[in-house]
């Protein structure tokens, strides 16, 4: 049994290859845009809408909500990718139960991608909110001496994100392995659902964490400039 | 256990492009119609609002107007009533005028009509015993009564002599050269004719030249006439006495019972 799934590879030209993360991703992918395009094709605007235009409605509310909760700022400028994440992991989490499928997000080269994304979309962002300067000032505060910690504390979450990500799923692959192994009929499918479960949170953990660096990075900025404001006011 | 850096990469590049399509085909269309429904509901809100105050403010129109409707009720009442009481006592007092002055009108036309009648029924009655007894001495008259009623009339030619009316019937006789008329309504024989007209002569000092004249017009009697002057004697005289009399007596009779009809 291969335990990593970046080594089950299916066509390979030099350093180029198609393995089974990859071969996953893509039907990941697909699946998302097909779906996407088949509720979006024929959208309502009145009151009379169909299920599944409902439910991606429903489900862009939550994430809008969820991220206005956190941020407390327009939360659609976040929508994209915060909720891009979440459905991505969660059906990369899920397709694993299906036999002859498996999780993109079991590996760790996936899971470290997708926290190096959130790795780069946190300065980003907070660059785009609040201007470059004023972004990175924050690492040297309150003393330029934080600056190595500030950037230890920036990579060992973005590492922890990655590990959490994969340790989990991975080892829900592997513990229903190692059951099947054991005892083939019934315990592994309460396993399997058990997985369907921690597959959803984690993809929730993910993206709430991923949003909550996000938002750390501009309320950072908020409070250094309502601080600086008061200071002004005082002065005047 | 390691990571494989072409996977990490290729997903990486494949995470960009999944949040690029997913942001094309599910994120923007999304959104978009997402818009247009708060638009929609908010426009639709503030549409409601904008009724609901509309209907807010007539609500009020109609309930101040509901007010001074209310208000205004009693007065109209109050006025109406009044003017219906006016309007009955005016209608009242036009009715009973209305027939005061058509039971006045009715009492005076029964009074003219009841007048008329009974002025009528005298002038009637009066004319016909008048005419009864004017007919009746006509028919009952005989040489008796006749020779009576020229001695009643010499006997008044007689007595004339201490009167004014000799003195009138002189001067008549003299303007008029003595001419004279003796009427009478039955012919008077001869011996008459001539002791009337020595009688005459004697009584006047002129020559009186007497005419002898039959005619029924001044009913039963005799009358001698001169220049308009006339004396003698004729039952017309009684009878228009008579007449007066009932006439007197009718007036009389009239006036008590009016007076007892007024009472």
């Amino acid at each position: 049994m291969e335990f990593n799934i970046d080594n089950i590879i299916y066509w390979q030209e030099g350093i180029f290859k198609i393995n089974a993360t990859l071969l996953h991703t893509w039907i990941v992918i697909l699946l998302l845009v097909f779906v996407s395009w088949m509720i979006t094709r024929n959208l309502a605007a009145g009151i009379n809408i169909r299920r599944g235009q409902a439910f991606m409605e429903s489900f862009v509310v939550f994430v809008l909500t969820q991220i206005e909760e956190e941020t407390h700022e327009d939360p659609n400028k976040y929508l994209p990718f915060i909720g891009t994440l979440f459905l991505f992991i969660v059906l990369s989490n899920v397709i694993g139960v299906i036999p002859a499928f498996e999780s993109p997000t079991a590996s760790l080269s996936t899971a470290t991608a997708l926290a190096a994304c959130v790795f780069v979309a946190v300065p980003v962002f907070g660059i785009s909110s609040q201007g470059f300067s004023s972004y990175f000032r924050h690492y040297i505060q309150p003393t330029p001496l934080m600056l190595p910690f500030n950037i230890i504390g920036e990579l060992s979450r973005t590492l922890s994100l990655a590990i959490r990500l994969f340790g989990n799923i991975m080892s829900g692959s592997l513990i229903v392995a190692i059951v099947l192994s054991l005892s083939p009929l019934f315990f592994p499918v309460v396993m399997q659902a058990f997985g369907l479960l921690i597959g959803v949170i984690q993809a929730y953990v993910f993206s709430i964490l991923a949003l909550v660096y996000i938002a750390s990075a501009s309320r950072v900025q908020q409070v250094q400039e309502t601080a600086e404001t008061s200071k002004q006011e005082s002065k005047i | 256990m390691n990571i494989d850096w072409f996977t990490f990469t290729a997903q990486i590049i494949n995470f960009v492009i999944l949040l690029a399509l997913l942001k094309r085909f599910l994120y923007g269309p999304l959104h978009e119609v997402m818009n247009k429904r708060e638009e929609k509901v908010t426009s639709r809100l503030e549409e409601a609002r904008q009724k609901l105050a509309a209907a807010e403010q007539k609500r009020e129109t109609y309930e101040q107007k509901l007010a001074d409707f209310e208000a205004s009720k009693v007065e109209m009442m109050n006025t109406a009533r009044r003017e219906v009481e006016e309007t009955k006592k005016e209608m009242l007092h036009q009715a009973r005028e209305e027939i005061d002055t058509i039971q006045q009108n009715w009492e005076a036309a029964l009074q003219s009509e009841k007048k008329t009648f009974i002025a009528e029924l005298h002038q009637q009655t009066t004319d016909n015993i008048v005419e009864l007894l004017n007919r009746l001495i006509q028919e009952l008259a005989n040489s008796t009564l006749e020779e009576q009623a020229i001695n009643k009339f010499i006997e008044k030619l007689r007595t004339m002599d201490k009167k004014e009316e000799k003195n009138a019937i002189q001067s008549a006789l003299d303007y008029g050269e003595g001419k004279m008329m003796v009427i009478s309504s039955f012919p008077l024989p001869d011996d008459q004719k001539k002791q009337i007209r020595e009688l005459l002569h004697e009584i006047f000092t002129v020559d009186v030249n007497c005419t002898f004249t039959v005619s029924s017009v001044i009913g039963f009697g005799i009358e001698i006439r001169a220049q308009g002057w006339k004396m003698g004697w004729n039952a017309k005289v009684y009878l228009e006495d008579l007449k007066k009399n009932i006439d007197d007596l009718f007036n009389s009779d009239t006036k008590i019972k009016h007076h007892v009809a007024h009472r």
